[in-house]
């Protein structure tokens, strides 16, 4: 469903260039949750922005349900990005527009009629049971809920693809796990492929069947979590399955009464 | 008092023509200028569309047209008015010269308006795989609601004051009255009406204002 082909990024810092991605490939099928996770400037986020080219690849190409992204023009760049929603660390809202609007925004720039907008948008705060909110402003909302909006908005179009940059990095920990709840019923029942970015441990661990460790612009390590008897090679992928055992109580458990049985 | 009320029908008109002036120049700022700030912020590097020639060449007009001095600005165009209107004096005349001075003007206070929109907002409607007609006008004119109506105040308050200069070339208007008779012909109490009124006029313009911007202001 996504797949990123030799794709690379370099900045220009000054008279340096900085290779922020490092030539990668990454393919994930559809229906699939991939992580990302990574120490802050890893290149996380600028490998995530340029699956829906918001940051052009210095080279490589990248294919959304078969269509090359990369070798588009803008009308069909901005075609193909409907069906590819999107999440921000700091849920990037209108503040100046009530909830419906935002959600509403998206439809209207897709060309929906008046009334099919207005039935879709009670149908995506639904979805994120904020239905009771439409008609407040994003100010009024607590940073859970404002990503839950941000969610609805990324749902509008029918997208086959949600990007998440950091969604619950701004959130309290069980307020991370209702937006986790969210996204993984998103995945389930509307089997939207899902492509997260992630510092947190935790939350990459809570929700994604497959992990992509980066490190200096590079996937150091690809770990299947649905194979826990794989063994971990970076610091980062061991982390990942210690802190499983250690953190998590019920697979502790689980794994205690293996042993002893 | 007895000067203010023999003159009331004078006072009257100096006050049409100061609004007039004031609408005319303000309309042109909002029509004229807004677009051209829009493309000014778009055009600018690392925007949107960046441009750097067509930003580079709107930059520097609109700093030009800044860096008059206004009364200069309104002689230099003496020839521009008669050319538009078909006469050099008058309100009328002296609204191009505002309108033109207007202009880049509020061009740059919606610039700077639209700067202050967080980039990740503008950036998750390129996401979304919006238009630009809609990135414009549903992201970048709504979110920035507030300062433009702020913007458009302080024109509307720097132009009821530059109306008063081109009076005294001839435009008419509250600020010319007050010159002719104050100034000129030492009538205290007429120029104080006339100031008076000039008070009264920025202060419910201000006051509107500033009441305008909050309403439209949902952040909190
Ligand atoms: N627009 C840019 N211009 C120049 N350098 C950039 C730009 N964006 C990112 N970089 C650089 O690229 C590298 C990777 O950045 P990126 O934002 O992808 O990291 P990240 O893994 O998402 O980190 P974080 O966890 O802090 O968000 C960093 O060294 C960063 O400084
Ligand atoms: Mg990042």
């Amino acid at each position: 469903m996504i797949t990123f082909r030799e794709v690379s990024k370099q900045y220009k810092a000054g008279r340096q260039w900085i290779e922020a991605v490092q030539p990668t490939s990454l393919h994930v099928e559809k229906g699939q949750i991939q992580g990302i996770i990574g120490f802050s400037g890893a290149g996380k986020s600028t490998l995530l922005r340029m699956a829906n080219l918001l940051e052009l690849p210095t080279t490589g190409e990248v294919y959304i349900d078969g269509q090359e992204l990369t070798g588009l023009n803008a009308g069909e760049l901005r075609e193909a990005r409907r069906s590819i929603g999107m999440i921000f660390q700091h849920y990037n809202l209108l503040s100046n527009e009530t909830c419906a609007a935002n959600v509403e925004f998206v439809l209207k720039a897709a060309g929906l009629p008046s009334r099919e907008r207005k039935r879709r948008v009670e149908e995506c705060l639904e979805i994120v049971g904020l239905a009771d909110k439409a008609k407040q402003y994003p100010a009024q909302l607590s940073g859970g809920q404002k990503q839950r909006v941000a969610i609805a908005r990324a749902l509008a179009n029918n997208p086959k693809v949600l990007l998440c940059d950091e969604p619950t990095s701004a959130l309290d920990p069980v307020t991370t796990l209702s937006i986790l709840e969210f996204l993984e019923k998103i995945n389930r029942e509307l089997q939207v492929t899902i492509l997260l970015v992630t510092h947190e441990i935790q939350v990459a661990r809570r929700l994604c069947s497959r992990i992509a460790v980066m490190e200096s612009g590079e996937i150091t390590e690809r770990l299947d979590m649905n194979h826990p008897e794989i063994k971990p090679v970076t610091q980062l992928g061991r982390f990942l399955f210690d802190s499983a055992e250690m953190s998590s109580s019920s697979s502790v458990q689980q794994k205690g009464e293996g042993y002893r049985g | 008092m007895d000067s203010i009320l023999a003159l009331k029908a004078e006072i009257i008109r100096a006050i049409e023509q100061t609004c007039a002036m004031v609408s005319i120049s303000v309309s042109a700022a909002v029509i004229v200028g807004m677009p051209i700030g829009i493309l000014l912020f778009l055009t600018a590097p690392g925007h949107l569309r960046s441009n750097r020639l067509l930003y580079g060449v709107l930059s520097y007009i609109v700093n030009l047209v800044r860096s008059f001095p206004f009364l200069i600005l309104l002689v230099a165009l003496i020839p521009f008015s008669r050319m538009i209107v078909g006469t050099a004096i008058g309100p009328l005349a002296a609204s191009v010269s505002l309108s033109v001075a207007a202009i880049p003007f509020y061009a740059r206070l919606v610039e700077q308006s639209l700067r202050e929109v967080p980039k990740g907002v503008i950036e998750a409607a390129v996401a979304s795989g919006a238009p630009m007609k809609h990135i414009i006008g549903g992201v970048l004119l709504s979110e920035a609601r507030p300062g433009l109506v702020s913007g458009l105040t302080v024109t509307i308050i720097s132009f009821i004051s530059y109306s008063a200069a081109a009076g005294t070339v001839g435009g008419g208007g509250i600020g010319d009255l007050a010159i002719r008779y104050g100034y000129q012909r030492f009538d205290t109490e007429v120029m104080v009406a006339c100031i008076v009124i000039l008070v009264v006029i920025v202060q419910l313009v201000q006051w509107i204002g500033s009441f305008a911007a909050s309403r439209l202001d949902k952040r909190k």
